[in-house]
């Protein structure tokens, strides 16, 4: 169990989920045609059941934090100074390039990118090595999946491997 | 098909050289894999799943089991030589471990884990063997309502025992439901929670998403601390493993392996409370009850014994029912539907020449371990100095390869990005993934099975409570839940466990 705070925070996120679930997804999002025979036979049935379950439980867990049921003891949630929040947002920034930078370059080589520029983000000691293995893996993945495997890896526009 | 015929079906099948390559290049893998902390027999399983698509399914299913093994003993050898557990069910096996290896014994301990765990791991397969088939015609009885029981008592179980508490475990089980519902409406065919794109017309890849949940959060906590290991690697020494060691311990490494095999075929329960209660045992039996967790070898024989127990168990479900029971097993069922094989009875009468090639693969994976396992004891030093720095950002590429590899869809890698990311905020608010990743596999199955059940009771609810097998579930469920909330009531055993798990950690 972890704070009281983040308990009872993680049990009304639920239930607002939940809440959406129930009144933005499910309407929204879900197509019931009109010949439904039978109420538990309608697309909607099954996730309905699932949001208002989400919703009990959500409420349940805010409700136990909040009166302080349950005697588990505290677990320490993980700080975050300013470098790793710095780092987790340059990760995320590394993989969301990632994924655009396959289409036009190819996977290889937006592979090798993402490989150096996450042992930027990291700090690593062991630079040469890990920019061998930058260059090297995906290199070995793209001849097994390709020429092995028979599996068509994107190859961009710029420079396209045999 | 007659028996024999069976059997000489799969003999022909797993007497190829493929499959014992296949099977030794697996152990050896999930040895390596299981060796690195950090990574995990299930992140190994599911890193090497992709590369299994392009062989014959008994192959890359052979292939699976065999990291499945190797990284379950894996995880044993920086347990005992750095006192950091490669897995989580290595814990227990630290305990002694370590303390042995400080003496200069790592050698001794090193090699009682690995005979410990090829007799526990052989034991819990000829189980497998011999209550599988049993199980799977007892289940050819099974209707839709017998179906949907089943699945309502494997999900209750895995969510109550998964994490802290039944109610997150439940918030992950049920967010695991409703990703499945995304795709088309299996009754009328319409769209749920597309909104307009085509490319989740299909629902969404559950490789993408189990590989986004088990390989992708170890890379965020890497980048959230880019720490290398500290510790240094202890000596093996000169002391070897004697015969009289192993007739000292071979009481505690039987107890511990049928203790292996019962856990392991409940779904949800898992290893490391097999090894911890196996080592309870052995140190309440033991005469030498003073020197456990000062250095006690059969400490480390039952922690091994109740881990390894359960890996050939945790199949009998996955075979007999197509009811994954734990996460692993829920990844190897992955690779049987990538092949268009559906574990459960019906197999045990479509594809007996598969079941048994498995079968007599398993029982050859013992012996395989064994030869695998001490080779990588010697080589662990080389394991141990793997760069995290460079390994996790291979990992990453990897799942990239892999994940697109499956559908050849760019989008199928968003999907995982975003899969890891929500294992990562999952892990940070100790929301177990286990349940989410069984519930979003069995989901489709559970639905199936509720609405066949009303088309056939034209929408009466009785039907799930039609016979003795239904009520046998739905009274199991209700033990399960009760079991759950009395363990939150006094949780004073697991506090204990906790304990033990966190000292051997340090």
């Amino acid at each position: 169990m972890l704070s009281r705070r983040i308990e009872i925070g993680i049990g009304v996120v639920t239930a607002v989920l939940a809440l959406l679930i129930l009144f933005v997804a499910i309407p929204f999002g879900i197509v019931t045609p009109k010949n439904v025979r039978s109420l538990v036979l309608s697309p909607t049935f099954w996730p309905t059941i699932l949001g208002i379950a989400l919703f009990l439980i959500g409420a349940s867990l805010a409700v136990r934090a909040y009166f302080g049921f349950g005697r588990a003891a505290v677990k320490e949630f993980p700080s975050f100074d300013r470098a790793s929040l710095l780092r987790l947002a340059a990760f995320i920034g590394v993989i969301v390039f990632y994924y655009i930078l396959i289409a036009p370059l190819g996977m290889v080589w937006a592979s090798m990118l993402a490989f150096a520029a996450i042992l930027y983000v990291t700090r690593a000691g062991e630079r040469l090595t890990g920019l061998i293995c930058a260059i090297a893996l995906p290199l070995l993945l793209y001849a097994f999946f390709f020429h092995v495997a028979g599996v068509p890896i994107p190859q961009g526009e710029l420079v396209r491997l045999p | 098909m007659t028996f024999m015929d069976s059997l000489a079906a799969g003999l022909a099948l797993v007497l190829q050289w493929q499959s014992f390559a296949c099977l030794a290049g697996g152990v050896a893998i999930g040895v390596f894999a299981g060796a690195i902390p950090g990574m995990s027999a299930t992140m190994a399983v599911a890193l090497t799943l992709p590369f299994t698509f392009a062989m014959q399914p008994i192959f890359g299913i052979l292939l699976l089991l065999g990291v499945y093994k190797g990284g379950i003993f894996g995880g044993s050898i920086p347990a005992i030589l750095i006192r950091t557990p490669g897995t989580p069910a290595s814990s227990a096996t630290a305990l002694d471990g370590y303390p042995m290896a400080e003496k200069g014994e790592a050698g001794r301990a090193l090699g009682m884990a690995l005979y410990a765990s090829c007799i526990a791991d052989f034991i819990s397969n000829l189980s497998l063997i011999l209550i599988a088939g049993w199980l799977a015609s007892f289940a050819l009885n099974f209707g839709p309502p017998e179906f949907f029981t089943l699945i309502v008592f494997s999900l209750t179980i895995i969510a109550g025992v998964s994490g802290d508490s039944l109610l997150k475990g439940g918030v992950s089980a049920i967010l695991g439901l409703l990703l499945a519902t995304i795709g088309l409406d299996l009754v009328y065919g319409t769209n749920r929670f597309i909104f307009g794109s085509t490319d989740l017309m299909g629902g969404l890849n559950f490789i993408a998403v189990l590989i986004g949940l088990f390989a992708l959060p170890e890379i965020f906590s890497f980048i959230h601390r880019p720490k290398e290991l500290d510790g240094s690697v202890r000596r093996l020494g000169n002391d070897h493993i004697t015969f009289a060691d192993l007739r000292h311990s071979f009481k505690s490494i039987i107890r511990g392996s049928f203790i292996g095999v019962f856990l392991g075929s409940i779904p949800g329960i898992g290893a490391a409370p097999s090894a911890f209660l196996s080592y309870a045992e052995a140190r309440r039996n033991s005469p030498n009850k003073a020197n456990f967790g000062q250095g006690e070898i059969e400490g480390v024989a039952a922690s091994e014994a109740g881990n390894n127990g359960v890996a050939g168990s945790t199949l009998i479900p996955l075979l007999a029912l197509g009811v994954p029971g734990d996460v692993i097993t829920a990844i190897i069922i992955g690779a049987f539907m990538v092949h268009g094989l559906q574990p459960g009875p019906m197999m045990f009468t479509t594809n007996t020449d598969i079941i048994y090639a498995i079968f007599m693969g398993l029982v050859m994976s013992s012996l395989i371990l064994l030869v695998v396992g001490g080779v990588a004891i010697r080589g662990f030093r080389y394991i141990a100095d793997v760069p995290r720095s460079i390994l996790f950002p291979g990992v990453l590429v990897l799942c990239v390869f892999g994940v697109y590899a499956v559908n050849n869809a760019i989008f199928d890698v968003a999907v995982m990005f975003v899969m890891g990311a929500l294992g990562y905020a999952m892990a940070l608010f100790k929301l177990p993934p286990a349940p989410f990743v069984i519930a979003f596999i069995l989901g489709p199955l559970l639905e199936n099975n509720f609405r066949q059940a009303m088309l056939m009771s034209q929408g009466s609810l009785d039907i799930l409570a039609r016979g003795p097998i239904t009520w046998f579930f739905w009274a199991l469920t209700a033990l399960a839940i009760a079991l759950i909330v009395k363990g939150a009531l006094h949780p004073g055993e697991e506090v204990e466990q906790e304990v033990i798990a966190s000292k051997s950690a340090k």
